[in-house]
């Protein structure tokens, strides 16, 4: 796993005054047991949001951490929180705010895996599971919970879990999280904490309203941000191909399977009844594909995020539920089957390939209806999105 | 029928993609004679791709399809274009390497030339790569070539070449990749080569204790002995879905780094052959005694 350091050395922070880099990660001054997790992780140097953040996190300021998809991001937090936890006490030290039950699942998954050798307890906290199951393995004593507002305003709630003891809390996707859907349920959240804990907020995008609405629970937060300008996923490649009529798609994205070097792909389409059609036809291609949309089970998502990761399925064909924060490493190209109809998705989508610096490519289909959205996208990112060469296998 | 085919010709090389559906058209309203070169050119191009698409669906949960997918195309003719769609595949997500490598086990036990020139290229690419000093372009070559062993594909004596190499002026980087080859090999190793396999443990252990590589690398060596051990205990087997060749079938390719070998470069780009018929025909028989006569053959 590397990170793209080119793009990173281009970065322009407009940050706090005064930031210390941390050029490795033994600089930062990790515990040997957390270290191990991290190289062991695949690591081998910080990238940018982390040889700043991290250090910050640690010294227990309040800090807030924009940088675009596939950074360091999640990592970024879980070193800094997995150094700051006491594993000798068995009390919750830490919880982690998500806006989706995968990701917070996610998060679990890279705490477990940063902390190996250091016998951490991490716990994820989502709706759509058994509350049983949350309360049995929360009184086993948790050191960190990764959860979804809902579920663990209600355990804390219930004293499942205990926040005397917690130091910190982290908003990962703050602006989702800070929207009109969770922002009640985070300030209930945070009324149960003890005064003086520590927030960290996350995010890829902060709109100015979000960073606004952060002055009322953080105190003097050092920031560490990227102009909006600047997320344009670097070290993507985007290209858009005239498929002119939405019956020419299917052909399309065939050929592109007999051109390009594809090892795993995530397919995005509007409607959730399309999802449903792509998925049939590719299986009837012979395709190990796997499908979502918001209207499935927790436990059934769960699984097939399971099997893509794993690799047992090439493609993932979704909806736009899928399209935040969700990282699979070898996902390299991005397919809008359908064009995005909110922009802000446009960024989250094909933010899911070329993640840790490998070269990722989305491409777009556009009908002749889609080519001025496609503009408005071009120009809202500032970006540009070629059409797609002829020669496509040298793309890839 | 000159001027549509000359049309179509314009149109790919155009420089803008055209959609299928465009070129099929077109397609359909032109007729070629087999032995002239536009003719083959176009066969070569469709080849070309169903082997590239067949590399970019294959998984373990579809393999045996794929697998007779593949002998139906003529393998033979397309083993340049085989080995180009495998290696680039797998460069690009490793997590991969034992579908691919299975893949090759099956057609390298019924046609080994496949088997012969993917060790070929992939031992030129090590040796361009490691001069470059490219970690990850080194480790995913050393990986393949593991898997490969472990599938019967390439003889144990390679990689313990390439590990006695990288081994004889310890860096970082060259730790790294001697833990890749034995993270996969090592077992192998140890049952067929003990008194070997404890030498190279011993210049590990030397490493760490002569403070030779930096602390990273040294948690890895460290990491790798705490994981062997267990490795040992639980034996190693075969990924039972990927495990499809019978014994007697092994085609093991023996290589040594000394050989001066060659990745065969012209087999990936069209060349007019003037007995097309006769070599299809011959190709054809082989696909029948693989596939058994009841499976059709791709027209060609």
């Amino acid at each position: 796993m590397e990170f793209n350091r080119e793009a990173d050395s281009e970065l322009k922070f407009k940050t706090s005054k005064k930031m210390p880099v941390t050029s490795t990660f033994e600089a930062m001054g990790l515990k040997e047991s957390l270290l191990r997790g991290v190289y062991g992780y695949g690591f081998s140097l910080p990238s940018a949001i982390q040889s700043r953040a991290i250090t910050q996190i640690i010294s227990g300021r309040d800090t807030i951490a924009q940088a675009q998809s596939g950074t360091g991001k999640t990592a970024t937090f879980s070193i800094g929180m997995l150094e700051v936890v006491d594993t000798s006490n068995k009390s919750s030290q830490a919880i982690v705010l998500s806006p989706t039950r995968e990701l917070a699942t996610q998060i679990q998954n890279v705490i477990r895996a940063l902390g190996d050798f250091m016998n951490i307890r991490v716990h994820a906290c989502v709706g759509g599971k058994s509350v049983g199951d949350d309360i049995k393995a929360l009184s086993k004593g948790q050191h960190i919970v990764s959860g979804t507002p809902g579920r663990v305003l209600d355990m804390i709630k219930r004293r499942n879990i205990n926040t005397r003891s917690i130091k910190m809390i982290i908003l990962d996707e703050a602006d989702e999280l800070l929207g009109k859907g969770f922002q009640d349920q985070i300030y209930d959240i945070y009324r149960y904490l003890p005064p003086g804990v520590q927030v960290v907020v996350v995010s890829a995008t902060l709109p100015k309203e979000v960073l606004n609405m952060t002055k009322k629970f953080m105190s003097d937060p050092v920031k560490i941000l990227v102009k909006r300008d600047e997320i344009t996923l670097e070290g993507i490649k985007q290209y858009f191909v005239q498929v002119e009529k939405e019956e020419w798609k299917f052909d399309t994205l065939c050929d592109l399977y007999d051109s390009l070097t594809i090892t795993q792909a995530v397919i995005f389409c509007n409607t959730k009844k399309k999802v449903d059609w792509l998925t049939s036809e590719l299986k009837r291609a012979n395709f190990t594909v796997v499908s979502m949309h918001g209207d499935m089970k927790q436990d059934e998502r769960d699984k097939i995020m399971n099997e893509f990761r794993l690799g047992n399925s090439r493609v993932l064909v979704s909806t736009d539920v899928w399209a935040r924060g969700i990282d699979v490493q070898q996902v390299s190209l991005v397919i809008n089957y359908d064009l995005p109809t909110d922009r802000e998705n446009y960024i989250h989508r094909i933010g899911r390939s070329g993640r840790f610096g490998r070269k990722g490519v989305a491409i777009n289909f556009v009908t002749e209806e889609d080519v001025a959205a496609l503009h408005e996208l071009e120009h809202y990112y500032s970006s540009q999105i070629e059409e797609m060469p002829v020669n496509i296998s040298s793309i890839m | 029928m000159y001027e549509k085919l000359q049309e179509l010709l314009k149109l790919k090389s155009g420089g803008v993609y055209v959609p299928p559906a465009k070129l099929k058209a077109l397609m359909a309203e032109v007729e070629l004679e087999q032995d002239s070169e536009e003719y083959q050119k176009l066969q070569w191009e469709t080849l070309k791709k169903k082997i590239n698409s067949i590399i970019n669906r294959v998984n373990k949960g579809n393999i045996k399809i794929m697998v007779i997918e593949l002998f139906k195309l003529n393998l033979f003719r397309g083993r340049g274009a085989l080995c180009k769609s495998l290696i680039s595949s797998q460069q690009l997500s490793t997590a991969y390497t034992d579908v691919y490598s299975s893949l090759v086990s099956v057609l390298n036990s019924k046609i080994p030339e496949v088997g012969n020139l993917l060790i070929r290229r992939l031992i030129v690419r090590y040796k361009r790569l490691l001069k470059r000093e490219d970690k990850y372009g080194c480790r995913a070559v050393l990986t393949f070539l593991s898997d490969l062993v472990i599938f019967h594909v390439c003889c144990l004596d390679l990689v313990m070449e390439i590990v006695l190499q990288l081994l004889e002026e310890p860096s970082d980087f060259k730790v790294e990749l001697v833990l890749e080859i034995l993270n996969i090999c090592g077992v192998e190793m140890y049952d067929n080569e003990s008194t070997w396999f404890d030498q190279v443990k011993n210049t590990l252990r030397n490493i760490l204790s002569e403070d030779l590589v930096d602390s990273r690398s040294q948690l890895l060596i460290q990491s790798f002995f705490d994981t062997f051990n267990k490795k040992l205990k639980e034996g190693q087997a075969l990924d039972e879905d990927l495990d499809l060749v019978d014994e007697d079938d092994y085609v093991v390719h023996k290589f040594s780094l000394k050989d001066r070998v060659q990745g065969d470069d012209q087999l990936d780009v069209f060349q007019y052959d003037k007995d097309y018929k006769q070599h299809n025909e011959k190709y054809n028989l082989l696909r029948k005694e693989i596939l058994g006569s009841d499976v059709e053959s791709e027209p060609e």
